[in-house]
């Protein structure tokens, strides 16, 4: 496993220029060019605050302004659905040149993770002109808890990239699964705290299951470490407090689960996968 | 039909697993022993995901079809080995076997030296991106450095005869210009083992002369050469030694004149999938 790491360092190169390469070529053909990296997340959020806010009438009074506040779930989730649909074809996409250089495969979800990473950063920069428009009247005034915002990034990335390891792999092995992998991401989505906050889950399930089974379940529910990571935005800078330090504790657990799974079932797989290509 | 065809139950084992045993000093470049490799016949063979999972490879389906099986042959440094056999004798896969691209799913192969295969060129274009930046990308893929490539991007611009067009995005590109390209790239690499399928007839007159010239300077240099051709006037000409794949099978394997003569001499094999 060893000399597979440093096998993977010592092409790093090739990982650079494969993110460069996602980067360039998802502009090339569009007019606006990287506008489009700020306007995919504003045209997200403006369909769903028409529909939540204006056609549902929702949104409750702590989360305004709502259009933020779905920002940073939106985001978020969005960085996960791009690169693990864009993984469960890149090996097959990437058919003839599996098939004619030796090369680690893996550098290959790997860029997908990176690339996908640079645009979520992209709208991230987006909401700190947002803030000036609408003010965030629920935060607390306090500026340090930002600083939590890198470490949730890092543990994002390295999250998606554990995911959109085994993601690739299974995408050759079990064609039908391809098709899966848009449906799965949207149902996580709305079972992830996007739309709404965890706290209104909390309170879901205290009043239907009493306190006590009602906690239990929403412990179950932030298992989900998307849970934690949006929540984690919104507390660092929509309500400017600090997350709880057992998240911390599970974002570390679940990210390093994560990636030694994903590079297992990778490592697993790889050379053989070829032959499914 | 050979030695090689016994068959023996051998366990199945990665080459990267196997331990180093104390060999002597001058070891083949290129050792094959009962080399196999199934495809899958049909898409519908039924997997299970905690299975396949579970027991770390993919299992064997019910119907599967043997590219190579029982593959054994080893390589000396300064041959030239012809690769010949019928249409689906397994010659491409033997390739991406010998290039590391496919680990073996029996017996083993040991590669012994950095392996540059000229397969399908350019096909890790992208579309959308200039030549100039589909260099870079191409050459990153072959592992040529990036400071290596930017002394001799303007070698490589002349060398492909591009113009112009090396600024433009690929899909503006012809085929022609697309393999040019592409020749051009894999042209940088001074290859310890060399494989060949098949590129000698890239590019134009013009062009072909000056590649075909290239790949005899890149030849002088190998330690190694395996050629995949249906020409056996040209493998005659060019190689030592001769491998036949029969349906997956080493057919015979020695000098090149031996090899080829008694392949000549047969009709040609029909591919049969088995299965």
């Amino acid at each position: 496993m060893i000399s597979n790491w440093t096998n993977l360092l010592s092409r790093r190169d090739l990982l650079r220029e494969l993110i460069a390469t996602e980067l360039k070529a998802s502009t090339a053909q569009t007019k606006l060019g990287w506008l489009w990296w700020l306007l995919d997340p504003l045209l997200m959020m403006v369909i769903y605050w028409v529909i939540v806010v204006e056609l549902f009438g929702r949104g409750q009074e702590s989360y305004a302004p709502y259009w933020i506040f779905i920002f940073f779930g939106l985001l978020t989730w969005k960085h996960l659905t791009s690169a693990c649909t864009k993984a469960s074809v890149v090996l097959n996409s990437r058919k003839g040149l599996i098939q004619s250089v030796a090369f680690p495969t893996m550098v290959l979800p790997l860029s997908i993770s990176v690339s996908t990473f640079a645009f979520f950063l992209f709208g991230f920069a987006v909401i700190v002109p947002m803030s000036l428009i609408a003010p965030m009247e629920k935060h607390t005034g306090e500026l340090l808890p930002v600083i939590q915002v890198p470490f949730l990034m890092a543990f994002q990335l390295l999250i998606v990239a554990g995911v959109a390891l085994p993601i690739s792999c299974l995408g050759v092995v079990y064609r039908d699964f391809t098709g899966l992998v848009p449906h799965i991401m949207r149902l996580g989505f709305y079972l992830s705290p996007g739309l709404f906050g965890s706290d209104l889950v909390r309170d879901g399930l205290v009043s239907r299951f009493g306190n006590g089974a009602g906690t239990a379940l929403f412990h179950a529910y932030m298992l989900n470490p998307f849970a934690i990571l949006i929540d984690g935005y919104r507390d660092a800078m929509f309500y400017g407090r600090f997350i709880a330090p057992g998240y911390w504790v599970q974002l570390v657990v679940e990210a390093a689960l994560l990636v030694y799974l994903g590079y297992w079932v990778y490592q697993r797989y790889d050379r053989r996968v070829i032959k499914f290509l | 039909m050979g030695p090689a065809l016994d068959e023996p139950e051998g366990e199945t084992r990665l080459a990267s697993d196997a331990p180093v045993a104390g060999k002597p000093a001058s070891r083949p470049l290129i050792e094959l022993a009962n080399v196999g490799i199934w495809y899958r016949l049909h898409h519908r063979v039924q997997h299970s995901f905690k299975r396949a999972l579970l027991a770390g490879k993919l299992r064997e389906p019910a119907r599967v079809f043997w590219a190579l099986r029982g593959v054994d042959f080893t390589c000396e440094e300064g041959q030239v080995v012809g690769i010949v056999g019928h249409n689906g004798a397994g010659k491409s896969t033997l390739c991406m076997v010998l290039a590391r691209i496919l680990t073996p799913d029996e017996g083993q192969a040991e590669i012994r030296a950095q392996v540059t295969p000229l397969l399908g060129l350019g096909s890790g274009f992208n579309q959308e991106l200039t030549g100039r930046d589909n260099i870079y990308l191409y050459s990153a893929f072959l592992g040529i450095p990036r400071a290596t490539i930017e002394a001799r991007v303007s070698e490589i611009h002349e060398f492909s005869e591009l113009g112009s067009f090396l600024d433009e995005p690929l899909y503006t590109y012809s085929s022609g210009m697309r393999a040019r390209l592409g020749f051009s790239v894999a042209a940088m690499i001074d290859p310890e083992i060399m494989i060949l399928d098949e590129v000698l007839g890239v590019g134009d007159r013009d062009f072909r002369e000056k590649s075909t010239k290239r790949i005899r300077e890149m030849m002088d240099v190998s330690k190694l050469i395996l050629i995949v051709s249906h020409s056996s006037g040209f493998l005659r000409k060019t190689c030592t030694h001769c491998l036949w794949l029969d349906h997956g099978r080493v057919r015979a394997f020695g000098a090149a004149a031996e090899v080829l003569d008694e392949y000549d001499g047969k009709p040609e094999g029909k591919p049969g999938k088995k299965g």
